[in-house]
């Protein structure tokens, strides 16, 4: 039946929120975001010019802490090693919230 | 909540932080405390007619500020319930005739000369000067939110800004709560809100007609009427006391199903 599948909006709200809410925590835009990506693809494609288009990068939040991730695969290694690259943004207190939760 | 001076906030324009701050003030009186209700909205002063007081003032914080008038005499006593006073707020000057020092200093001559057990500072909305200086004094918080995206967003950033004023005892009041939509899925539960902003919960107000019937008239339904709402802000008032309130059911009496309950007499 067709209201058993219908994706609940509250739920599609939230999602938006978190998202919207990372980003004003780290006082980053999603704009400066894309140029970040995008000023790391060039680079990355420099050593990597397979790979350039492959990064991902995003903002990962827990309790204590808030990075900035970018994860570059390298092929030219057999297996798929990441090289892992993290820069930690300056947070404060205010990741700290999750922690004092009831 | 040990916090005596409590700044009610939002980020967010309309979502009840005057409201709040009558019913949540009154509440407190009502069980015994000596609460006083201060307006920062300068320019925007409101508080005194939605407590129905608007006939009464004479001076506001701004004449106390300058020293046109004495403390005592700018506050208004609410002759419903014991122990109730408002501070208005000017309505003809604007937000930079007020300051930090000056709001701390008559926050603790409230406190520590007239005896007050409780200081409800209403805050303009935004997250500029009018907020950061009903911030100024306040030990404690209580942000307003409507389950909606503008002003969960708002509240987010509003917590944030407590925070950066080493303002620690802050409490979260999810108000124009709207039951047969999250039911149905299509507004945010109270777990949802709280999963988002990560801090504590002192209230859940349902959206009640009664709140505006009250207000129309002047006043307080924490006060004078026997709403769902009504009964949330007093559970609030209590729970800032330190009682443990369970949380009222939010189950709707209004739908479909419930009115078949009601003609066939199921519980």
């Amino acid at each position: 039946m067709w209201f058993l599948n219908r994706k609940k909006t509250k739920d599609v709200l939230k999602e938006r929120l978190k998202v919207v809410i990372t980003y004003d925590r780290a006082k980053m835009s999603p704009g400066d975001m894309e140029e970040l990506k995008a000023e790391l693809h060039k680079v990355v494609a420099r050593f990597f010019p397979d790979e350039g288009q492959k990064i991902n990068v995003e903002i990962e939040q827990s309790d204590n802490s808030m990075r900035v991730v970018a994860n570059v695969p390298n092929s030219r290694v057999q297996q798929n090693v990441g090289v892992n690259q993290s820069a930690k943004t300056s947070t404060g207190k205010r990741s700290s919230r999750k922690s004092r939760k009831k | 909540m040990k916090a005596k001076a409590i700044v009610i906030t939002s980020g967010k324009g309309g979502v009840g932080k005057t409201t709040t701050t009558a019913n949540v003030g009154a509440a407190l009186a009502k069980h015994g405390e000596k609460v006083v209700v201060i307006d920062t909205d300068v320019g925007l002063r409101n508080l005194d007619v939605v407590m129905g007081l608007e006939g009464r003032v004479v001076f506001d914080i701004i004449d106390v500020f300058e020293g046109r008038c004495k403390l005592t005499q700018a506050l208004i006593r609410d002759k419903r319930v014991d122990n109730l006073f408002l501070l208005a707020a000017s309505q003809v000057r604007d937000k930079n005739s007020l300051d930090e020092e000056k709001m701390e200093t008559i926050v603790k001559r409230l406190i520590e000369e007239e005896g007050f057990d409780r200081v409800i500072i209403d805050s303009p909305a935004g997250i500029e000067t009018g907020f950061q200086t009903a911030a100024c004094a306040a030990e404690g918080g209580l942000v307003v939110v409507n389950p909606e995206v503008a002003s969960v967003r708002d509240a987010d950033r509003i917590i944030g800004l407590l925070e950066a004023r080493e303002i620690y005892e802050v409490r979260l009041i999810i108000n124009r709560i709207r039951p047969a939509m999250v039911k149905r899925g299509d507004m945010l539960e109270v777990n949802d809100v709280l999963e988002i902003l990560g801090i504590q919960l002192i209230g859940i107000v349902p959206e009640d007609e009664a709140i505006l019937v009250s207000t129309n008239v002047g006043n307080i339904a924490s006060l004078s009427s026997n709403s769902k709402a009504s009964e949330a802000f007093n559970n609030i008032a209590k729970r800032i006391q330190g009682e443990e309130i369970p949380y009222q059911s939010l189950d709707s009496d209004t739908g479909f199903l419930a009115g078949l309950r009601r003609i066939f007499g199921g519980s």
